[in-house]
């Protein structure tokens, strides 16, 4: 009977099998079966999906056995009940996964974060734009997403044009595999999560999907130099969230963001930039142009409706409404992964976290930049955003202003 | 092509390393993920492989407590916290004072190490206002 006990795994870098927790559903570290999004719980690509479960050698009659259990799973989580959730994550037979379906898991990770669907069609070779991927743009060729819809929970469900493109080569997929590793380092932040379509990415700048995968960088070895790890990241983190640029608004994304982290610079370096590369600044897609913005008094980056406590992220992110374009709604106070009882109570999420006096309005490049002071590690293990979470909600509160602060979204 | 710190490296070598990635840290800004890295890459192998030769390697961290650049110092008073608790304690401390990267870490860093009693208040030390 032993023999065939499984048991859940705790999240993290350690966990070789099945979790599933308040945050979703993981195989190994880096794949998610379920994700929580700002909308609810959703499943993985089914494509991602079959393929995990060939990798993991779930032997199953049904190819999207893993796929309909994810959906199952999602359903639980949706409805609040964690321990049915966990209940059908201790069916999928996976107990300890070896290093080699790890790393598969990894790479199945990656090229799923950054928009890969193995189930959507490419155009012929040797037609005009061969290779590349069917979704995105006009629509035209109609992506198989085998059924999925904004409303079926499927992470994949995007509004045609909003879809991040996929790696363009095999070569593309190789560069994002380190990208990754740091990518889900700040994974449980909101700001990933609320990587839902119609994310204030409504710009003029934004192009069909083939066009999104960030231009090559002319090569990046281990050993060039050290912001290129910031810099990668960022264009998971926009392809991610949905935003697709052109490639010279990549390449003035890297460019800026390079800027903006250096010491001591200061907004007059953006602009200059503009003004050397011939950008007209009212051209530029809202997540550059909000990258300009000046700090402002806290009071101007957050809601003007009544203050207000919820006990949820969604009835709150219901109240607050969409933020506006180039902008995210960021925690003060992380919502993810508390475990002091001041936070973790009812009263606690309410009055604390949940809250309106908690949320601010973050440009999302700077957005970005909190989360990368969220994952330094004082001490080579703990990160900061797990240190912050021993202290009482007001000295987190505070040095979460100290944050803002230094990214330059208040003053 | 970077040499990577290994057992043939005597302990000079190794705190040279470190200053020389804390330096290159410091350049890294607000960009955190740049400056984790650094970190993962070249200080916290050269860091461990110090610590593994016991508390007289790690010693020789002191003198760079009064390093002109303020990364170095942080690295030296996190990784050589043990060995002059009251001194690297005090440098963290003043680098705390500043609202940049460093400071934000060495206010972390004595949150790690001294638990979440006993570090200083950020409102005080940041000009935090509502």
């Amino acid at each position: 009977m032993f023999e065939t006990m499984r048991r859940l795994h705790p999240r993290g870098a350690a966990n070789r099998g099945v979790c599933v927790d308040g945050d979703g559903a993981m195989l190994g570290p880096d794949w998610a079966l379920v994700e929580r999004a700002a909308a609810g719980y959703r499943v993985a690509q089914r494509g991602a999906s079959r393929d995990v479960q060939k990798a993991l050698l779930i032997d199953r009659d049904a190819p999207d056995w893993l796929f309909e259990q994810g959906q199952r799973i999602a359903d639980a989580l949706n409805r609040g009940e964690v321990a049915l959730a966990q209940i059908y994550g201790l069916r999928i037979p996976a107990r300890e996964i070896d290093g080699g379906q790890l790393k598969r898991l990894a790479s199945i990770a990656t090229l799923t974060k950054s928009g890969f669907d193995p189930d959507e069609p490419r155009i012929p070779a040797g037609q005009p734009r061969g290779g590349e991927w069917t979704t995105g743009g006009n629509g035209s060729g109609g992506s198989d997403n085998s059924g999925a819809s904004p409303d079926s929970g499927d992470i994949s469900a995007r509004p045609s044009g909003e879809r991040a493109a996929p790696p363009a080569t095999a070569s593309r997929s190789e560069e994002f595999a380190p990208v990754r590793a740091q990518f889900f380092d700040h994974q449980s932040n909101d700001g990933a999560n609320n990587a839902a379509p119609g994310r204030g990415n409504s710009d003029a700048n934004i192009v069909p999907a083939s066009y999104t995968v960030a231009p090559s960088r002319g090569g990046r070895d281990a050993s060039s130099s050290a912001d290129e790890s910031g810099v990668a990241g960022l264009e998971a983190y926009l392809i991610e969230a949905g935003y697709n640029l052109t490639p010279e608004m990549w390449k003035a994304v890297r460019a800026l963001y390079r800027l903006y982290v250096t010491p001591g610079s200061t907004l007059s370096s953006l602009w200059s930039y503009l003004a050397e590369n011939g950008l007209n600044f009212d051209e530029l897609p809202s997540i550059i142009r909000s990258l300009f913005d000046a700090p402002k008094p806290l009071a101007e980056l957050q809601t003007n409706k009544p203050p207000a406590g919820f006990y949820s992220e969604a009835e709150l992110k219901r109240y607050l409404g969409d933020p506006p374009p180039g902008y995210e709604w960021h925690h003060i106070i992380e919502q993810n992964g508390q475990f002091r009882p001041d936070l973790t109570s009812p009263e606690g999420i309410r009055t604390w976290i949940q809250n309106t006096a908690n949320m601010v309005m973050v440009p999302v490049i700077k957005h970005y930049c909190i989360n990368g002071i969220m994952s330094r590690k004082p001490n080579g293990t703990l990160t900061v955003r797990t240190a912050l979470k021993f202290h009482e909600p007001a000295f987190q509160r505070d040095v979460g202003f100290g944050f803002l602060k230094f990214c330059g979204v208040i003053r | 092509m970077i040499e990577k710190p290994g057992s043939a490296w005597n302990d000079d070598r190794l705190i040279d390393y470190i200053r020389k990635w804390a330096i290159e840290r410091s350049k890294c800004g607000r960009d955190g993920y740049a400056a984790n890295r650094i970190d993962e890459r070249y200080i916290f192998p050269a860091a461990n492989a110090l610590k593994r030769r016991g508390s007289s390697s790690v010693s020789k961290l002191l003198p760079l407590l009064h390093h002109s650049n303020a990364d170095v110092r942080l690295a030296a008073a996190s990784i050589a916290y043990e060995a002059d608790k009251p001194e690297c304690r005090k440098v963290l401390e003043e680098l705390a004072k500043t609202l940049n990267m460093a400071g934000i870490m060495a206010l972390m860093t004595l949150s790690v190490k001294e638990g979440p009693d006993a570090v200083p208040n950020p409102r005080a030390l940041w000009g935090i206002k509502e």
